[in-house]
């Protein structure tokens, strides 16, 4: 490592490199400076360039190690994996009725309000609303006298098919989030997160 | 930048000034760098014990499944949990080897002996740590291992009973110990050791370290060097030395999950830590 005391650190003293040369020559020098290309050309001696080697090592070393540890334990604290979903079956298609409704929970906690508006008894004639407001994210409730969902954080409201009639979604133009159905063999199925935080008394 | 230092007055030089401790020649010796060792394990255990602490959850239902999480499908969970572990291992080690550098040059003589004793309370705090880390997993070994310490410590005369409820949080192991320990090891000992040892070095700065002089150094020669940058390059070194040195360990023996803690059965064989 190089100390400000060591000899070979320092430059040579300027001007002492022609102590022979005559005072009078003193200007001419310096107008047409003969050694101007080697004090350009910046000297490296051996004990110079290694130090700069093992400061650039060093360097690229800290930025190696401590840089793959940073990027790991961001990928740490990053969710290993996305939501966990699966199809759950939810009722029997010929028995759900034209106009029927039903309130499903979800394994997460979450109710699923699942009606029927449709005849024809395609996946299109049935409705799977989220309970999950567009807004923030609060859960509506049902209010059957207003016959609309009802969000308590920003009083946002929704008609019976989940389009906003009030408050911020309203404004924004939003709708209660569907939840995906499927039927098979005659069963009503829906797609719903599998993990999730239960509700009192569920755990 | 010059709005910066108007509000931050420090320049390189007041920097220069703070950092510039005159280091005895005997530190070129790698041996002599072993009171930096523990206190660069030390912030290696804060950051990887931070983030274990992001998923660990300290109560008997949840810590083996959290502790099984973060080893088994948290990206690189393996990895930080093996660096914690071997983190604990070599801190040990190296509070111990630090220990007797200090003892058997007898660096612990006047005027350092409160010094001394700062040290052997950071050396109680280490394996304080080590014995509330490993009882957080809550696998057999760590739950039965945290019983007998527990009862160990209630065999010491007059205050053994109360030291004992203290650590248990009850008569017994029960749902109030594991976030009793979890506190005490995440919380209380890194923030008293982190103080101690603030104070440790406080006192290496007042005092100086202890100079020697060695059989084969001309009398002449200057008996110190700079703090920096030559000591810290070393120090730097022995971090980057330690962090390889860790990460290998982690992946070629990585920690291990034994099976879930039972308290209606004591395992075969049931041994301490290495460290006691």
């Amino acid at each position: 490592m190089m100390t400000p005391d060591d000899p070979e650190s320092q430059p040579p003293p300027m001007g002492d490199n022609e102590p022979s040369s005559p005072s009078w020559l003193i200007g001419e020098v310096a107008a047409t400076p003969a050694h101007a290309p080697d004090a350009a050309v910046e000297k490296i001696d051996r004990r110079d360039f290694l130090a700069r080697a093992t400061s650039v090592a060093m360097g690229a070393s800290l930025v190696a190690v401590y840089g793959a540890f940073a990027a790991m334990a961001g990928r740490f604290l990053y969710p290993a994996r996305p939501a966990l979903k699966g199809w759950l079956y939810v009722a029997d298609v010929a028995g759900f009725k034209r106009g029927a409704s039903l309130s499903y929970t979800a394994p997460d906690g979450a109710t699923v309000a699942i009606a029927r508006p449709g005849e024809a008894g395609k996946v299109e004639d049935f409705i799977a609303l989220s309970s999950t407001c567009p807004h923030l994210g609060c859960k509506v409730h049902w209010e059957g006298q207003n016959q609309r969902f009802f969000c308590p954080c920003h009083n946002g409201a929704f008609d019976p098919s989940g389009r906003a009639i009030a408050g911020p979604p309203q404004e924004a133009g939003q709708s209660l989030g569907k939840y995906p159905l499927r039927i098979d063999g005659g069963l009503l199925y829906i797609e719903v997160p599998l993990e999730g935080l239960p509700g009192p008394g569920e755990a | 930048m010059a709005w910066l230092r108007e509000r931050i007055p420090l320049d390189g030089d007041q920097l220069r000034e703070m950092s510039n401790e005159p280091v005895p020649n005997h530190l070129k010796r790698w041996w002599f760098a072993l009171g930096g060792t523990p206190a660069y394990l030390f912030i290696v255990q804060i950051v990887t014990g931070i983030l274990l602490a992001f998923y660990y959850e300290p109560s008997p239902r949840t810590a083996y499944g959290s502790v099984k999480y973060i080893t088994d499908t948290a990206a690189y969970g393996w990895y930080f949990r093996s660096v914690h572990k071997w983190g604990a291992t070599l801190m040990i080690a190296a509070v111990i080897l630090h220990q007797m550098r200090v003892f058997f040059t007898g660096a612990y003589r006047k005027p350092r002996e409160i010094n001394w004793l700062i040290g052997m309370c950071l050396l109680a705090c280490t394996l304080g740590a080590g014995f509330t880390g490993y009882s957080l997993v809550y696998e057999q070994l760590s739950y039965w291992g945290t019983t007998v310490g527990a009862n160990i410590s209630a065999s010491v005369p007059v205050v053994g009973p109360f030291m004992k409820a203290m650590m248990l949080g009850g008569d017994t192991y029960n749902e109030r110990t594991l976030p009793r320990l979890f506190m005490v090891h995440a919380a209380i000992l890194p923030a008293v050791m982190l103080g101690l040892i603030t104070v440790h070095i406080a006192l290496i700065r007042l005092q100086g370290v202890t100079e020697f002089q060695f059989k084969d150094e001309p009398a002449d020669k200057p008996k110190t060097f700079p703090f920096f940058p030559d000591h810290f390059y070393t120090e730097l070194s022995v971090g980057l030395v330690l962090m390889v040195l860790l990460s290998a360990l982690a992946t070629i023996l990585p920690a291990t999950l034994g099976p879930h803690a039972d308290p209606l059965s004591t395992p075969e064989v049931i041994k301490p830590e290495w460290f006691f």
